[in-house]
């Protein structure tokens, strides 16, 4: 099923890791993500939404290639990046770049500002050292930094100025797709604001296509067009923003949303605390991992595994989805 | 008689020549029972409020205050003894990284023992049961083996959830939870929130819940203390005041939220940054950055009005629509 | 309970506001990160002490020839034995006296101090390159390349230090050359360990996948990238090495493995002197002192050097 103007598109993705249990015993292994699918169109963003141990930070790596997946597909350029050789991959690699979580973990402590947003166009072009002077300014002024901010280090800055450096160096490659691996989580609101404003500015200015990860749901429903929610490395539920968030579908979107604070009391969701834990991912349950903490589980629901069908304009791998629309 | 009272608060750091000033004549009372919020972002100095009551606050940090007082007793006169004795006791607090905040060399059961052997005192078996039943009343599952386990081999949540029961071992009367939920996800948020509120009203504590997520105080709180670069900006109950904000600090913080920009191409900002050690600006310390700034903004600094539920710190506050009245208010400065 | 003091409030060091923000008040830019090194390090009395101790020793080492009043080597047949000027017998021209074959003392240490500050440099350059590039390929690759060199590592560590720079020093044969390789195998160990262990740290750093996300190759991220932030504790034990360095030198020529008679290193001179403990004491104290003073230098130097690079410490 290819989408005929889809910059990334993934099909089944697979990433385990294997564990070992001790000398004795075999290792186990962590099914991280586990069949995930989506495809990426120029201008928009997709927003992958799920809590520690979903696998998100699994699907960043496999998208940016620091990782090989263990299995599955990933086209972009009319090649599988997931069997590519090296020389392959270092073609396609300044098409995909991404922006981290941590604002003071993501910029080398020892680099200048100048020297860092350059270090991509070292790597991958054969500028000169004054045009590479010359686009580093560019950018920076275009994330709304200072000419003098150039020669300075990274621990001068606050949060969310060095999430404006980070987007810079992100943009300096010119890429198709930008990860943003919950790029505002540690920002204060108005910052928050601010950055999320700069990263609509320049979709719409340069057609990059976002891969948002995100936690947040009121940021998320600011920022995406379309949503995939994850749980224990695989899909749960995916389809538009509007679907996605006026008629949640799959239990876990659903107490997603309810547990969402909101000001305005007209906005919030029915109360439904969610009881129990994440499963541990080494030994998931034999049926849905959400069964454990599913209030609507049934005995089916503990035995079999669902899978992603579509229902309603969008998919969902819920047993009693019909039942419980 | 209120809980907690504390009136002008000043906290510095620094050489006392060009000090930084963290806190500045921050008014506070909190009654028996009471769940205030106290909400702002970074450089507001809402945890360097909750560390300056509890006397955490080291040198060359400085704490002065008009009146500091907790159940009656003066906190700025008091011994460290005394102190000590209070603390974990009478006034309890959680903190926001739950990785850090517990111990990692020891178990559960020996923090957990330890506080209550502390302020309580038994034998081994009575604190052990004690404790059981503290894991028990912050809903962790199968509590007899978490009490026997390390913190790194507990989840973010459930680790925040032992904190709680050591915070509320000794039947505190003050709960000070500071950003207890900015590490966790977001249902285990809703499950903390649900948990800090039912203990709360089984126990009768008060509880200040320090934050800059606007949405959690909506939810949970019953006043709201807005902080901005030190100062107390606005009070008032809620939800009224996140319906009429009279602040335009507030006004601007809640317009900046994805909630109140559905539909919006884009996120209204306050723009520049809040004033750091450097750049303090004369007068009111939002003005360089207030839509409604005017003259007297720039040249007086306001004062905290004095009306008793809902004050606010400016010269020209908001009226019921959003508007800036076209008077200033009196008594300015201070 | 949690105690707190200012470095951990946020506050905003840059000025960096978006355009159109209005702030009316000038930015001031923060200091040199070389100027805010020396701040922290100049308010350790004892560190600017070692430094300056540390100066004076270059200085002389650089100068030996200038400085020194007489040759170290030249023997001065009618002038054996003789106390320091200040003594009864001295002579102002042997300011701190002479040796048994008549050489002057101060000359003989004004030289040895070349000598040792040269051993330090060699040994530390040559063990500290090596042990750099060998914890940088054990904490890239990890698996078997890091079992290999760790326990490499460790096989040296277990062997004691002298033992082992007299074990190198017997198959190269005795000289300051091959004493100088000596001490930088046996300091090897402590430098691959070291730099592992920071390249570990660093590696788990989101920085480190941005650059790799920019295409930067196993070179690139391994010198350019993690190294410099591994600067730090690396330069501390390096200045360490030194008075290290210097201790071992000393102890490899007082057993007449390392410098060779006449060269006037200052633990040979303490090795051909013993017997003149009590006879003449300036044969032997003036060696030891100089040793003392240089190793209490570099050791100071690198303490505060420690804490000035220790962000932790940072107020």
């Amino acid at each position: 099923m290819g989408i005929p103007d889809a910059l990334l598109e993934a099909r089944q993705l697979t990433r385990h890791y294997p564990v070992s249990q001790g000398w004795l015993k075999p290792k186990a292994l962590v099914r991280a993500l586990d069949g995930v699918s989506f495809a990426l169109t120029p201008g928009k963003t997709l927003a992958v939404v799920g809590e520690s141990g979903c696998g998100k930070s699994t699907l960043a790596r496999q998208i940016t290639m620091i990782e090989a997946p263990s299995g599955g597909e990933l086209w972009m350029e009319g090649v599988n990046l997931a069997l590519a050789d090296k020389v392959a991959l270092r073609q396609i690699r300044p098409l995909v770049q991404m922006i981290f979580q941590n604002p003071y973990a993501s910029l080398n402590p020892r680099k200048k500002v100048g020297a860092m947003l350059e270090e991509p166009l070292i790597i991958n072009t054969a500028l000169g050292k004054s045009e590479r002077a010359a686009k580093a300014h560019a950018m920076m002024a275009r994330v709304g930094l200072r000419p003098e901010h150039y020669a300075r280090y990274p621990h001068m800055f606050s949060g969310g100025q060095r999430q404006r450096i980070a987007i810079a160096r992100a943009l300096m490659l010119d890429p198709k797709v930008i990860v943003a691996d919950e790029p505002v989580s540690a920002l204060d609101v108005s910052i928050q604001a601010q950055v999320l404003n700069l990263l609509m500015d320049i979709q719409d200015a340069s057609g990059v296509s976002y891969l948002f990860i995100s936690h947040n749901l009121s940021v998320v429903e600011h920022i995406a067009d379309e949503v995939l929610v994850m749980y224990l490395g695989k899909t749960v539920e995916q389809g538009s923003k509007q679907q996605i968030f006026g008629r949640p579908s799959h239990p876990y979107t659903r107490a997603l949303l309810a547990s969402t604070p909101r000001i305005n009391p007209a906005l919030r969701q029915q109360k439904s605390i969610l009881r129990g834990e994440l499963p541990s991912p080494l030994a998931p349950p034999p049926g849905c991992a959400f069964s454990n903490r599913c209030p609507h589980a049934v005995e089916r629901c503990r035995e079999v595994v669902p899978t992603l069908q579509p229902f309603d304009d969008r998919l969902v791998a819920c047993h009693r989805v019909a039942e419980l629309a | 008689m209120s809980l907690l009272e504390i009136q002008k608060l000043h906290v510095e750091f620094g050489p006392a020549q060009a000090p930084f000033t963290a806190v500045d004549d921050l008014d506070l009372s909190i009654d028996p029972g009471e769940i205030v919020g106290i909400v702002g972002e970074s450089g507001s100095g809402k945890s360097v409020t909750a560390l300056a009551l509890m006397g955490l606050i080291d040198f060359p940090g400085r704490v002065t205050a008009d009146r500091m007082a907790f159940a009656g007793r003066d906190l700025l006169r008091m011994s460290e003894s005394e102190r000590n004795g209070m603390l974990g006791k009478d006034i309890a607090m959680i903190f926001q990284d739950p990785m850090t905040s517990l111990n990692p060399c020891f178990t559960v059961a020996y923090q957990l023992i330890e506080t209550l052997r502390v302020h309580q005192g038994g034998g081994r078996q009575e604190l052990r049961d004690e404790a059981l039943r503290l894991l028990k009343q912050v809903d962790i599952p199968d509590p007899d083996h978490r009490l026997d386990a390390y913190p790194h081999q507990l989840s973010g949540g459930m680790s925040q959830r032992v904190m709680v029961a050591m915070a509320i071992a000794c039947n505190p009367r003050l709960l000070i939870a500071d950003e207890p939920t900015t590490a966790l996800d977001v249902t285990v948020q809703a499950q903390m929130l649900e948990l800090l509120l039912q203990l709360q009203r089984e126990r009768g504590m008060a509880l200040m819940l320090i934050t800059h997520d606007l949405s959690i105080i909506a939810q949970t709180a019953q006043r709201v203390v807005v902080m901005y670069a030190g100062q107390v900006v606005e009070t008032g109950p809620v939800p009224e005041i996140f319906k009429a904000p009279r602040h335009p600090y507030t006004q601007a913080l809640l317009a900046a939220l994805p909630e109140y920009n559905i539909g919006k191409a884009r996120l209204t900002t306050i723009p520049g940054v809040v004033p750091g050690q450097y750049d303090r600006p004369g007068g009111c310390l939002l003005n360089p950055r207030c839509s409604y700034a005017m003259d007297r903004c720039r040249e007086m600094r306001p004062a905290l009005s004095v009306e008793a539920d809902a004050r606010v710190r400016c010269h020209y506050p908001l009226d019921g629509e959003g508007r800036p009245t076209d008077r200033p208010l009196e008594g300015g400065i201070d | 309970m949690r105690q707190i003091n200012s470095n951990s409030l946020e506050t905003t060091a840059g000025t960096g506001d978006p355009p159109g923000a209005t702030t009316g008040l000038p930015a001031i830019a923060p200091p040199h990160p070389a100027r805010e090194l020396w701040d922290y390090f100049s308010q350790n009395r004892g560190a600017v002490a070692g430094l300056a101790i540390v100066c004076g020793l270059t200085f002389l080492a650089l100068f030996a020839d200038v400085i020194a009043p007489h040759s170290p080597i030249e023997q001065f047949r009618e002038a054996t034995l003789i106390p320091p000027a200040w003594q009864a017998g001295g002579n102002s021209r042997f300011l701190l006296g002479t040796d048994p074959v008549g050489r002057d003392m101060l000359s003989r240490l004004i030289h040895g101090s070349r000598l040792s500050l040269l051993i330090g440099l060699v040994s530390v350059s040559l063990s500290l390159g090596l042990g750099i590039v060998l914890g940088l390929l054990a904490g890239f690759f990890r698996g078997i390349t890091e079992i290999a060199i760790m326990r490499l590592m460790d096989v040296m560590l277990a062997l004691p230090s002298l033992l082992l720079a007299v074990a190198v020093v017997a198959v190269l044969g005795p000289g300051l050359i091959n004493a100088m390789y000596a001490i930088s195998i046996v300091l090897l160990p402590h430098y691959a360990r070291l730099t592992r262990a920071a390249v570990i740290g660093e590696m788990a750093k989101d920085y480190v996948n941005a650059s790799r996300i920019a295409g930067a190759g196993t070179l690139r991220l391994m010198f350019n990238c993690v190294l410099p932030n591994c600067a730090a504790p690396l330069i501390v034990q390096a200045t360490l090495g030194f008075s290290a360095a210097i201790l071992d030198a000393a102890a490899l020529g007082f057993l007449g493995l390392g410098a060779q008679p006449p060269t006037p290193e200052w633990g040979s001179m303490l090795a051909s002197a013993l017997e003149f403990i009590q006879s003449a004491w300036w044969v032997v104290t003036f060696p030891g002192l100089a040793i003392l003073i240089s190793v209490l230098a570099f050791n100071l130097m690198g303490d505060g050097l420690r804490d000035a690079l220790d962000p932790k410490l940072k107020q």
